[in-house]
């Protein structure tokens, strides 16, 4: 644990706010599971082979997201699917990319796992009264088969996704609506996250909230500036000290 | 990620302890222990500097210790280098390279036992292995060598556990040629693959191969200085020092001991990998506890020690440090080599002392051997489970698929490993018999199942079975045939769960059903459109089995555990069953005592599966959910792992998953199998 801003951590969180993928679960892995079951059954359908399919993803990932900009709908893999299909030279494949958005999500969840003791770190937190919110980007369907696939629904009591907020973190929008679906809130917030601009810049600068963040590899961290984080941890254990020391 | 910090996971207690170890290993590495520099180094420098295949024969016609180095070419391969490095530098160096290599085996050792640990319990791991007595005094004080077949076995188990069978054959045989000792674990191996249906058709490579392994030591045979130094040691003679007096010869204990055990694997035939490593371990302590045993021998212990104090109680893990620390002071009383700082000290044991240190030693082995059979076999849940074959019910009306559901388990379980037995083969006449003009198949008079229960109970104790057949091409009985032992039992039929003395057999009672007008919808389509009869033939012939229906196979359901139902999902889909094609769009029911039973189900079908699932449970309605969708084979094997992974040892290594709603009925027999077993192992 890197604690950089001490002084912030004396008091306890009157809530906390995670980021949900690559923060609770390593995400690199898991997509990469997803991948190749999707590219899978391009090639069992299509004919098409794994190179094609991924640099016609990758073609694909760059058109939607730049037509459609920093929205839930940019991540949507569907959409994702559905273009790189029609890219490949097909004509629109309902049927199969609806097949390849199954198969990529059902690979990805099989092949997901909770970091660990993020779980006990979630429990710490409801046995000490502290409300809790998910807040992510991503649309709200996939975010709440994650969150049920995981069982983090019996633990967090709040969810809010970009989906129902209109733009990605770290537009502010994010943040105070979890705030405001809390009801407001008094005292320290901390955000949990592994994005330094997203998470720990974007919660910082809406809701001057305490950045901790998730530390693993390929994750950028800023030495100093507005996304510079005020702690960092590699291992849930150490954010579930961290907690009980503040509490104490 | 691991890679990048191979200490991330470790709490700072293990930290200090992994710490506190290295010190203490690499304070005693410095204090060179005596048998290296008497025994070992002479003949590696040997070998060293001989460069041949052969350096046992050149070491003796040098005039070398016979005793200098009782092992063979694995040995050889892994001591030499760092060894011989360091003798061009110095003697010292020498042994310091030595010491090294013993650092690096132990470390190795202690990651395969931290692995063989799950993964709950593998933070202890650093004090059972890394802070054990016996593996620092072992390998560090009295300087050692038995690290490294040790973590060759290590290895052949882990391999074994991922149903790796060639690599772990060969490595087992691997580790019996590095050490004979070794080989006592073959025996239990190769039962585990031959008596275990499931993993029968991997036994032949995987015993090829563990002969494979012991044959890298057939070529040094040949070879004089090899028979003298390592086939002939002094420390093959000490299997036979327990002795029992029988008029005027002797029986050996051990061995008897060891084939006892061995025979009692062979009974056990229903394994699981935890049963396995335990029944070796015993193996192990029988062997150590029942010879006088140098103190190398205590090393062969740890890895199935230091998993039991992991997996322990707190009397569990007091007995395991006890044991380790009576061992560690026994050979320290009594071992040469490690004598020193007692002697030094001007310290002389009386016998009185070390008979007692002895006793006390084998006491405790004996408790912690006795705990292993306790916990990791008699307590085991799928040793528990699997005493006689699971049986599963599949009851329901006729056309509401339970020959497709029995064909879906019985490619989940696996062929060889499964008996199906059908009701149908029960009828009492063939077809063309006048009875079939008072009853329908749907009485239970018109079937003969005083002998299906008396079939189903004896499958379930274990017992083959002579069963009829009844062939529906010809509708007529055929000759008997026999159905064998199996590990799981599957009967399916109208009346499967008609009697209560057969249902108490059951590890497990579904009724199907399908919805009455979806049924009504299908057979018409069937029997009219498809078969020519006409349309009034159809409805008469339903309106008359509808009453037995009622009265006969409805009724069943109540005893049933899980209720799976066929309902249309679209009604109006229904009305004109001779125009319409193509499939009928299903929804799944399942239904059970309450509704908790399945929840874990509907989560991963609605996170992983992407299903719909809603709550069943009306007034009139057992509680359970209902469930829409269309899962792959793919995500239905995703499913199992999340939902039942540790039902995996009862299904086949190659389970045939289906897709749709046939797929998500195998998934709810695994889970409800599951919940039941565990109450089965609580009581």
């Amino acid at each position: 644990m890197d604690i950089r801003n001490p002084t912030l951590f004396r008091d306890p969180p009157s809530v906390v706010l995670l980021d949900l993928d690559d923060t609770l679960y390593e995400y690199a892995p898991a997509h990469e599971a997803g991948l190749a079951a999707a590219a899978a059954l391009a090639k069992e359908a299509l004919n098409v082979s794994t190179r094609d399919f991924h640099s016609n993803l990758d073609d694909a990932k760059v058109e939607i997201k730049m037509r459609l900009g920093k929205v839930a709908s940019a991540h949507n893999r569907l959409i994702y699917f559905q273009r790189t299909i029609e890219r490949m030279g097909f004509s629109t494949q309902p049927v199969l990319s609806l097949q390849m958005e199954q198969a990529y999500w059902s690979a990805f969840l099989d092949a997901a796992t909770l970091f660990d003791e993020a779980i006990e770190f979630l429990d710490d937190l409801r046995i000490a009264g502290i409300p809790t919110i998910i807040v992510t980007d991503l649309s709200t369907h996939i975010q709440f088969r994650k969150i049920i696939y995981f069982g983090l629904d019996r633990y967090v009591h709040w969810v809010v996704t970009s989906e129902e907020v209109g733009l990605d973190k770290p537009v502010a929008a994010n943040f105070e609506l979890a705030l405001a679906k809390l009801g407001g809130v008094e005292g320290p917030v901390w955000m949990v996250g592994e994005s330094a601009a997203k998470d720990i810049g974007g919660a910082r600068a809406a809701i001057s909230a305490v950045g901790i963040q998730k530390r693993h590899a390929g994750v950028k961290i800023e030495g100093e500036g507005p996304d510079a984080p005020d702690a960092l941890f590699d291992h849930f254990r150490e954010v579930r000290r961290l907690l009980r020391d503040s509490v104490a | 990620m691991a890679l990048d910090r191979p200490f991330s996971g470790w709490g700072i207690g293990e930290r200090s302890a992994f710490a506190l170890g290295l010190v203490v290993r690499l304070g005693l590495l410095i204090g060179v222990p005596v048998t290296y520099g008497d025994w070992f180094l002479p003949f590696l420098a040997h070998a060293g500097a001989a460069a041949t295949l052969d350096p046992w024969t050149g070491f003796l016609s040098g005039g070398g210790d016979p005793m200098a180095f009782p092992y063979g070419p694995i040995y050889l391969l892994v001591f030499l280098p760092a060894t011989w490095l360091g003798g061009l530098l110095s003697p010292r160096a020498a042994a310091v390279g030595l010491g090294l290599t013993i650092l690096l085996l132990d470390f190795l050792l202690f990651a395969a036992v931290r692995r063989l640990v799950g993964t709950k319990q593998r933070s202890f791991c650093v004090y059972a292995y890394w802070l054990s007595p016996i593996v620092i005094y072992v390998n560090y004080w009295h300087g050692q060598l038995d690290a490294l077949p040790v973590l060759i076995l290590s290895l052949a188990l882990l391999m074994l556990r991922r149903n790796q069978f060639t690599g772990a054959g060969l490595t087992l045989g691997l580790a019996g040629a590095a050490k004979m000792s070794m080989a006592v674990a073959v025996p239990f191996v190769w039962i585990y693959v031959t008596a275990a249906r499931r993993l029968r058709s991997h036994a032949a490579r995987l015993i090829v191969a563990t002969l494979a392994g012991l044959a890298t030591m057939l070529p040094f045979i040949l070879s004089d200085g090899f028979q003298r130094m390592v086939l002939r040691t002094p420390e093959r003679e000490k299997v036979f020092s327990l002795v029992i007096p029988f008029g005027g010869l002797d029986i050996y204990v051990m061995p008897l001991v060891l084939a006892a055990l061995v025979f009692t694997a062979w009974r056990i035939r229903r394994f699981n990998f935890d049963v396995l490593f335990s029944i070796v371990g015993i193996g192990f302590f029988v062997l150590v506890l029942l010879t006088p045993a140098s103190p190398g021998w205590g090393l062969w212990l740890v890895p199935f020690l230091a998993v039991h104090i992991c997996r322990a109680g707190s009397m569990g893990r007091l007995a395991g440090f006890a044991f380790a620390a009576l061992f560690v002071i026994f050979h320290v009383l009594t071992s040469t080599g490690s004598v020193w700082p007692i002697a030094a000290a001007g310290f002389d044991a009386s016998p009185r002392l070390l008979n007692m240190a002895l006793s006390l030693y084998l006491a405790a082995g004996g408790m912690v051997a006795m705990q292993i059979l306790q916990d990791g076999l008699l307590r085991n849940p799928f040793y528990r489970a699997t005493r006689s074959p699971l049986a599963i019910a599949i009851a329901g009306d006729s056309g509401a698929g339970k020959d497709t559901l029995a064909d879906a388990l019985h490619g989940l379980f696996g062929r060889s490993t499964t008996a199906l037995l059908s009701g149908d083969d029960y009828h009492s006449w063939d077809r063309i018999n006048p009875m079939w003009r008072s009853l329908t198949h749907l009485n239970p008079k018109a079937n003969d199942l005083r002998r299906f229960n008396a079939d189903i109970l004896a499958l379930k104790s274990g017992r083959p079975v002579e069963v009829p057949h009844y062939d529906h091409k010809v509708g007529r009985m055929t000759k008997p045939h026999s159905i064998g032992t199996a590990d799981v039992v599957i009967c399916s039929g109208l009346h499967a769960l008609y009697s209560p003395d057969a249902n108490a057999a059951f590890d497990l009672r579904i009724f199907l059903s399908m919805d009455e007008e979806l049924r009504q919808f299908l057979k018409l389509r069937r029997d009219v459109r498809d078969r020519g009869h006409s349309v009034e033939a159809v409805r008469a012939s339903m309106a008359r089995r509808q009453a037995d229906s009622i009265r006969y196979i409805r009724p069943q359901a109540d005893a049933a555990d899980v209720m799976l139902s066929l309902v249309p999902r679209n009604r109006r889909a229904l009305a004109e069953p001779m125009s319409r094609n193509g499939p009928v769009a299903m929804s799944l029911h399942v239904q059970g005592a309450i509704s908790a039973e399945f929840e874990a189900l509907g989560r991963v079908l609605a996170s992983l599966c992407g299903a719909q699932v809603l709550p069943l449970g009306g007034e009139s309605e057992k509680p359970g959910i209902a469930i829409v969708g269309d899962p792959s084979t793919a995500d239905i094997a995703a499913a199992a792992r999340r939902l039942v992974p540790h039902m995996s040892d009862y299904i086949t290594m190659e389970p045939i998953w289906c897709s749709g709603l046939l797929g998500i009925m195998q998934l709810v027999v695994l889970d409800q199998l599951g919940q039941r077993l565990a109450l089965r192992k609580a009581s």
